[in-house]
């Protein structure tokens, strides 16, 4: 399953996804002038339970919370930005400059956050649709918290796929890692391999 | 038509507000909620794209989000927590006219239609949950603030009951130590893990009741002194506070001891310290008193307590003036100890004085008194320390001994010290005032023989006798003194005249002559008077006393019993004195001196027998000198003992010599002057060592000392008596009947011979009471064993007197003046036996 993109078409997704996150970078430094740095280094194809479990690995089996936006096109699935509920206060509190002594995010700090990962998501399948040459319509974020399982909310985990991607947010010198995953049943991560193949065939041909 | 304002009235009735931007950008749909927001009403809005209603979004997030959602069909959400500019919108605030901006929620996603992609704006009004989240916010942090308070503060706590010296336990209602802080641990030596939980009675087995529950009511609320237990199973003091609390519905006794062990210890041995303090004060005999700075008494001693009242009053933090009023007949000492006490503080050292205070017994007692200020180092008054050494026996000794060193033991009166001191005294008064002083010398008159004669017992009751009538002639302001033996003196002050001396004179001699009943004798003595005066005589002490002393020499000279005042010609004899001394000094070893010799005829047979060695000095310009113009002087100087010796081994020699000439064995008399006599030893060890240089016999020597020699002192005479006769010189009492020989006496000495006073011979013709005299000495020496001798025989009728009364030897021009050793050798073979 792992191999369902070539070296070379993971490197091309890799890339175009750096170059998504670095306009989401310019984007919320815009927002919230201040400096932000975001990295995508590693794409990983794992299966919903094995990315379930890393996500936990990440937290130490505390909640995690993330921002969730359904995307259609010729495939589809869910993008999703998580992070580890400890860090993703420290994020959105620098963000919005304010530390408030409360375990949990408010309302108010969980639309904030709702935007951060809209910026990011839609950054990101505005990048790819470009690229890969398709339309990918998403929906609104939506506000997740629990273990990686219920996150990742896999309805058919053994026919479903995840694109996992390690984020690394640089704010204020402080360093925050999260994750960027798509989660797709299989038909749908095959038409995206293809759509990548023909990318990559069409970019190293032209 | 009818769906269309069905539209209008469902938007327009929402509670959002609702933005449809058609495919060419332009706003189709505004309803009446964004219109209320922006004050922008819709048909000024619809129809124009969003930047145009809004220029200051061009560029910002809300015309991104559009763009996309038109152009890619993404979905996107704003907030203004994130977002700075959003809509420009307002809503109603708690007052009307000042409408609060609005804090929304954006949110823009593509609707799809047939008529192309359009995008629907909903801005959503969430200044009310912004407001309850800022509440929030603010509460949370004053919660943290607390919170934070409360770390502190326990820290802090936590820091105290770790931190402090004092054991820290808290236990249960069963004993169940809770707490146990490292103040604790080194007190009762168990580490937490071993106690925690155990009962509080294994370490305070007094909170025990006897069942083995825990009782401690007793203890609560107050500071009590319980055994503690350690882990080592030592008991030691622990001051114990013990409180009750209500924790979580729950009783919790916190118990907080402290160690006193030291504390006891030292309780123990300021205890002793001060049993030491009190039984040593107490013991001293000395006053002892301690006061603190403001001169409350702290201690003070028995002796002390005693002497100024206070006995059996609790003195004990009052002052001198409180203890005035509590005192027995001391409230004026002890008010005026105040005076003293701020003394000594305001001079910073040590004040003395002496103070008089009675005694319990009535008895006048005198104190060293030394008050000794204490200081805080701050300069305060801290203290003050008095010790009152009792020096009334010291003053009386002292007193003793000035009476004594000024006076004389025996009379009272003042002696040579105080005399000398007197007269300085006398000199310098007069010297001021003009008047005249006179300075007398006096002594008894053979004092020494009645001495001698009574004993020495009588002879100090004459001196003391003496001294009250000499006072009684006297005026208060004079001065009389015993300078010693039977010496004494005599200053007149303020006289006009030496008449007033003489008055004074003639007053002691008739006192002084009167007999004086003593014990069971009547003595009758006298005594010779010398007097000085002032100014006339001379002008310093020194000078007076040498004077009266002349004076009183004169008197005595000149048959005793009467005064003499000083004139210039005594100097004079003085002068003469030391002219004859310093010749002698010459005229001694050279052919100046020599002995002459006068023969004894033994008048039983008429034969010289032997003779008298007298001494005669040829004066190289004053030709022969009488020895009776120099003997006297001589024998008031060292010269005496060489003179003495010089004729003593000249007269043995002239024996020996004779011996040598064929002349029988000739008996050789030599007198012995009271100044050799005196010198026992030496007279005893010269005689024989020459008799053993010149080896004349022993028995040839006659050696001859006067009655009023003998008699001085009777037991040394009959020493040395005894001593020369011991070698067999023969022993003779010289001017026999002049003394006051007493027949006791007499009996005793070692005598071979009495030589009657020639006085007794010279008118024996004509005096019969002589007669009897001498017929009486002839009997008496005969009647003791002794020969007779008979000196100043001149006329043949005293010849024959003596020869009628048995006289055995007899000297004199009748038969031979003293002639030179050859001239009286040829004399005894010329003439002896003589014709009687």
């Amino acid at each position: 399953m792992t191999e369902i993109l070539g070296e070379i078409e993971r490197d091309a997704v890799t890339e175009i996804l750096n170059v998504a996150i670095g306009q989401a970078a310019a984007s919320l430094s815009q927002l919230i002038e201040d400096e932000v740095k975001l990295s995508v280094p590693l794409i990983e194809f794992l299966p919903p339970d094995l990315a379930a479990r890393r996500i936990d690995d990440a937290t130490g089996d505390s909640d995690s919370v993330a921002v969730r936006q359904r995307f259609s096109s010729a495939f589809c699935g869910d993008i999703l930005l998580i992070f580890p509920e400890s860090r993703s206060l420290e994020l959105v509190r620098s963000m919005l400059g304010a530390a408030v002594p409360l375990d949990a995010l408010t309302e108010l700090e969980q639309e904030a956050l709702l935007e951060v990962g809209n910026i990011i998501l839609n950054a990101c399948l505005g990048s790819l649709a470009n690229q890969l040459g398709i339309s990918i319509q998403s929906s609104l974020p939506a506000y997740l918290r629990g273990r990686g399982a219920r996150i990742l909310e896999a309805k058919h985990p053994e026919t479903e796929l995840v694109m996992f991607l390690q984020v690394d947010f640089a704010l204020t010198a402080k360093g925050v890692a999260g994750y960027l995953a798509f989660v797709m049943d299989i038909a749908s991560a095959s038409r995206f391999a293809a759509a990548v193949s023909d990318y990559v065939r069409r970019t190293l041909g032209g | 038509m009818a769906a269309e304002s069905l539209l209008h009235a469902l938007t327009d009735a929402s509670e959002i507000g609702i933005i449809l931007i058609g495919a060419d950008g332009r706003i189709s749909l505004w309803n009446d909620w964004m219109a209320k927001a922006s004050g922008i009403a819709a048909a000024e809005a619809l129809d124009r794209p969003l930047t145009e209603v809004f220029p200051d979004l061009a560029g910002g997030r809300i015309a991104q989000a559009t763009e996309q959602a038109l152009e890619r069909g993404l979905s996107a959400m704003l907030s203004s927590s994130l977002n700075k500019k959003l809509f420009p919108l307002v809503r109603e605030g708690r007052y009307a006219d000042s409408p609060d901006p609005m804090h929304q929620i954006v949110v823009a996603k593509p609707l799809q239609s047939a008529a192309g992609r359009t995008c629907l704006i909903q801005v959503f009004d969430v200044s009310a949950m912004a407001a309850r989240e800022a509440t929030l916010r603010q509460q949370a942090r004053t919660m943290e603030a607390l919170a934070e308070n409360y770390r502190l503060s326990e820290l802090h706590n936590r820091a105290i009951v770790d931190n402090t010296a004092d054991a820290i336990v808290t236990f249960g209602e069963d004993g169940a130590i809770g707490t146990y802080n490292p103040a604790a641990e080194r007190i009762f030596g168990y580490e937490p893990r071993e106690i925690v939980g155990k009962s509080v009675a294994v370490l305070i087995p007094d909170l025990a009741d006897p069942a083995g529950g825990l009782a401690p009511e007793k203890y609560l609320g107050r500071r009590t002194e319980v055994v503690g237990l350690r882990k080592r199973k030592a008991q030691f003091q622990l001051e114990l506070s013990l409180s009750a609390m209500e924790l979580g519905g729950q009783c919790l006794f916190v118990a907080i001891g402290h160690d006193i062990t030291q504390r006891k210890a030292d309780e123990e041995e300021l205890r002793t310290q001060k049993e030491w303090l009190s039984t040593l004060t107490n013991a001293l005999p000395d006053l002892i008193c301690f006061k603190d700075g403001l001169g409350r008494w702290l201690v003070a001693n028995a002796f002390y307590l005693d002497i100024v009242g206070l006995h059996g009053v609790d003195y004990v933090g009052r002052t001198a003036q409180e203890l005035a009023g509590l005192s027995s007949g001391h409230q004026a000492f002890l008010m005026s100890t105040r005076d003293t006490d701020e003394r000594a503080w305001r001079e910073c050292k040590p004040l003395t004085y002496e103070k008089t205070l009675k005694a319990a017994d009535g008895s006048s007692k005198v104190f060293d008194m030394m008050k000794i200020p204490l200081f805080n180092p701050d300069g305060g008054r801290r203290g003050l320390v008095l010790v009152g050494r009792d020096i009334t026996e010291r003053k009386l000794a002292a007193a003793r001994i000035q009476h004594l060193a000024h006076h004389d033991s025996l009379t009272e009166l003042p002696n040579r010290v105080l005399f000398q001191e007197r007269l300085r005294h006398a000199l310098a008064q007069a010297k001021r005032s003009g008047w005249r002083l006179a300075l007398m010398f006096l002594d008894l008159d053979r004092f020494k023989d009645i001495n001698d004669t009574l004993g020495h017992h009588v002879g100090d009751l004459l001196l003391k006798a003496v001294a009250k009538r000499l006072k009684r002639c006297l005026r208060e302001t004079d001065t009389v003194a015993r300078l010693g033996g039977d010496e004494f003196a005599v200053i007149l002050t303020n006289l006009d005249d030496a008449e007033g001396a003489g008055r004074v004179a003639d007053t002691i001699i008739a006192s002084i002559s009167d007999p004086f009943g003593l014990e069971d004798h009547e003595v009758t003595t006298s005594t010779s008077i010398g007097i000085t005066m002032y100014p006339g005589d001379a002008d310093d002490a020194d000078q007076l006393l040498k004077n009266a002393d002349l004076a009183m020499f004169r008197s005595k000279a000149e048959g005793r019993n009467n005064y003499h005042f000083y004139v210039a010609e005594m100097d004079a004899e003085v002068q003469a004195r030391k002219v004859v001394e310093r010749d002698m000094r010459l005229a001694l070893g050279t052919d100046q001196l020599e002995l002459h010799y006068q023969p004894l005829v033994e008048l039983e047979s008429g034969r010289i027998i032997g003779c008298e060695a007298l001494l005669r000095w040829r004066h190289p310009t004053r030709g022969w000198v009488a020895p009776g113009d120099f003997i006297p002087i001589i024998e008031r100087t060292d010269l005496i003992a060489p003179l003495g010796r010089w004729i003593l081994h000249r007269a043995c020699l002239q024996g020996r010599d004779w011996l040598k000439d064929g002349l029988e064995p000739m008996k050789i008399a030599v007198n012995l002057s009271p100044a050799q006599f005196k010198q026992s030893q030496s007279l005893i060890g010269m005689v024989g060592d020459i008799l053993a240089q010149t080896g004349m016999a022993p028995d040839m020597l006659q050696l001859e000392i006067t009655e009023g020699i003998a008699m001085q002192n009777v037991d040394a005479t009959i020493e040395v008596l005894q001593g020369l006769r011991a070698m067999g010189v023969v022993i003779s009492i010289d001017d026999f009947g002049t003394g006051y020989s007493s027949l006791n006496y007499l009996k005793r000495f070692p005598v071979d011979k009495l030589k009657i006073d020639r006085s007794f011979v010279v008118d024996i013709g004509h005096h019969p009471d002589n007669a009897a005299v001498v017929k009486a000495i002839v009997d008496l020496g005969h009647s003791l064993g002794t020969r007779v001798n008979v000196e100043g025989v001149e006329t043949r009728e005293q010849l024959d007197f003596l020869l009628s009364h048995r006289v055995d030897e007899a000297q004199g021009y009748y038969f031979s003046r003293a002639v030179p050793g050859d001239e009286f050798a040829r004399l005894v073979r010329e003439r002896s036996p003589w014709t009687l």
